[in-house]
């Protein structure tokens, strides 16, 4: 026989094309009732959620899917409810029938599951946990047999973690990774994300030229209709990060050009933080009367929200508007009212360093400038490190 | 433009006639067997379904999937080919 002989595949091909369309109809009335489903577990106290799993028709991927999608929608606002359907979405992919599924796609579903687990963890601050739901992912996705859209999943939400763990070298390398799969895959929308996940990488580090010209690159190759809010706290990146490394005036361009994106696709609290952010820009742009309305405004939006930390945070930077105003009566009255808040909260040792000093000068009534400053410096990167 | 939820029918049809060419040169160039050809494209049809919302360049998703579970394949003897030639 000729070695050259090639196989007629056609008759295989066809067979297998006949087999899922069998199994088609199925697929999509699954994937259709997932959405009900969600409804009805969701709807039932946490309690009863597991005697819910135990149905046959909770048991789906379609189920599973559809929880990862509504945490990730949840996770930036809300990420206490973020972790119960990332928790959720893993019951119900252990529940998965392998021999209805396959082992590959049960696993790889449980990867996911975790990983999200992990990220919502640390969106909450639950670094710890976090880490353990995205070593428990790496065993599942290995069991999956490795999907790349898995692992550059896995590796983006790991890079983000070592932004929130301080090892930004070792995030640049994962988002790397994420990067070339995202490529070789020839998703530009993705592969926009991670770019703006390293540009956060970079700044976090202090490298703020580097994340200016990934956040530009980053804010061009996503699409914002796919992610709407992935824009918008791009863009206030890109502000932070121009005003940080001192060209303020271009930061209060870019925030103008910027300002119609918020007020149509940012959420309520995009909006404080953008005049947050406008009222630091003044500041530093010598604009004090500007500066002191927009922080005002800050700081009773984030306490009409309970939102303590971020108002005090605000606090901070109004107490600087004061100090250079010389007014040390009232950046008295502001350090003494966040000390405590500040002191409340699990803090890094260099941070905590700085909180002593500042008890010290509240103590002594002998609150500089530069004391406010190095405070808020330190805070601001614990503080963004988490989001 | 927000990714598709879940494929039609037609949308798997296409495709598959899109790859096809290219899953029957991979597979014969790493002489996969004829029965074993339909179960791997049925579990790949199957797989990218459920996967549609998240894989962006899915013809590449599925070559990939082919090239990566072909890979570990024993190679085909000669032998048994010529045994098993009609």
């Amino acid at each position: 026989m000729s070695r050259d002989r090639r196989p007629n595949y056609t008759p295989a091909f066809d067979r297998a094309e006949e087999g899922v369309r069998r199994q088609f109809a199925r697929l999509v009335e699954e994937l259709e009732a997932a959405t009900a489903l969600a409804v009805d577990l969701l709807a039932e106290p946490e309690a009863g959620r597991r005697e819910l799993l135990c149905q046959p028709r909770f048991q789906a991927l379609g189920l599973c899917d559809l929880l990862l999608e509504r945490c990730r929608e949840a996770w930036t606002e809300e990420p206490t409810r973020a972790v119960k359907l990332a928790a959720l979405a893993v019951e119900v992919s252990t529940l998965l029938d392998a021999a209805h599924y396959s082992a590959e796609l049960v696993e790889d579903a449980s990867a996911r599951a975790w990983a999200h687990l992990g990220n919502a963890c640390r969106i909450g601050s639950d670094l710890r946990r976090a880490e353990e739901a995205l070593t428990i992912a790496w065993q599942h996705h290995r069991e999956a047999g490795e999907d790349a859209y898995t692992e550059a999943e896995i590796l983006s939400f790991e890079g983000s973690l070592r932004n929130s763990q301080g090892q930004f070298d070792e995030a640049v390398r994962l988002f790397d990774r994420a990067l070339t799969i995202y490529r070789e895959g020839r998703d530009r929308h993705r592969e926009g994300r991670t770019l703006l996940k390293k540009g956060m990488a970079f700044g976090y580090g202090g490298r703020l030229k580097e994340a200016i010209r990934l956040t530009r690159r980053g804010l061009a190759a996503i699409d914002a209709a796919e992610e709407p809010r992935l824009e918008v706290a791009a863009r206030h990146n890109l502000i932070v990060y121009l005003h940080e490394s001192g060209d303020s005036r271009q930061a209060l361009r870019t925030l103008e050009r910027s300002r119609g994106l918020y007020d149509v696709l940012g959420e309520p609290l995009h909006r404080v933080r953008l005049r947050w952010l406008e009222g630091r820009i003044d500041r530093d742009l010598g604009r004090l009367d500007e500066a002191e309305a927009a922080l005002g405004e800050a700081r009773a939006a984030f306490l009409d929200r309970g939102i303590a930390f971020d108002a005090a945070l605000v606090s901070l930077d109004l107490a600087m508007v004061h100090a250079r105003r010389g007014n040390t009566g009232e950046v008295q009255r502001l350090a003494a009212e966040m000390l405590p808040i500040f002191e409340s909260r699990d803090v890094h040792s260099e941070t905590l360093a700085v909180l002593v000093l500042l008890r010290q000068a509240v103590e002594t009534e002998k609150v500089t400038l530069e004391v406010l400053e190095q405070l808020a410096g330190q805070l601001r990167r614990g503080q963004e490190r988490r989001e | 433009m927000c990714p598709q939820a879940r494929p039609t029918q037609e949308d798997l049809d296409r495709l598959m006639r899109k790859v096809r060419p290219k899953i029957a040169a991979l597979f014969a160039a790493r002489s996969v067997p004829e029965e074993e050809a339909e179960r791997l494209v049925g579990e790949a049809l199957t797989s990218i379904a459920y996967r549609w919302p998240r894989v962006h360049d899915r013809a590449g998703w599925v070559l990939k999937a082919l090239d990566k579970k072909t890979r570990s394949q024993p190679e085909m003897p000669e032998t048994a080919e010529e045994e098993n030639a009609p």
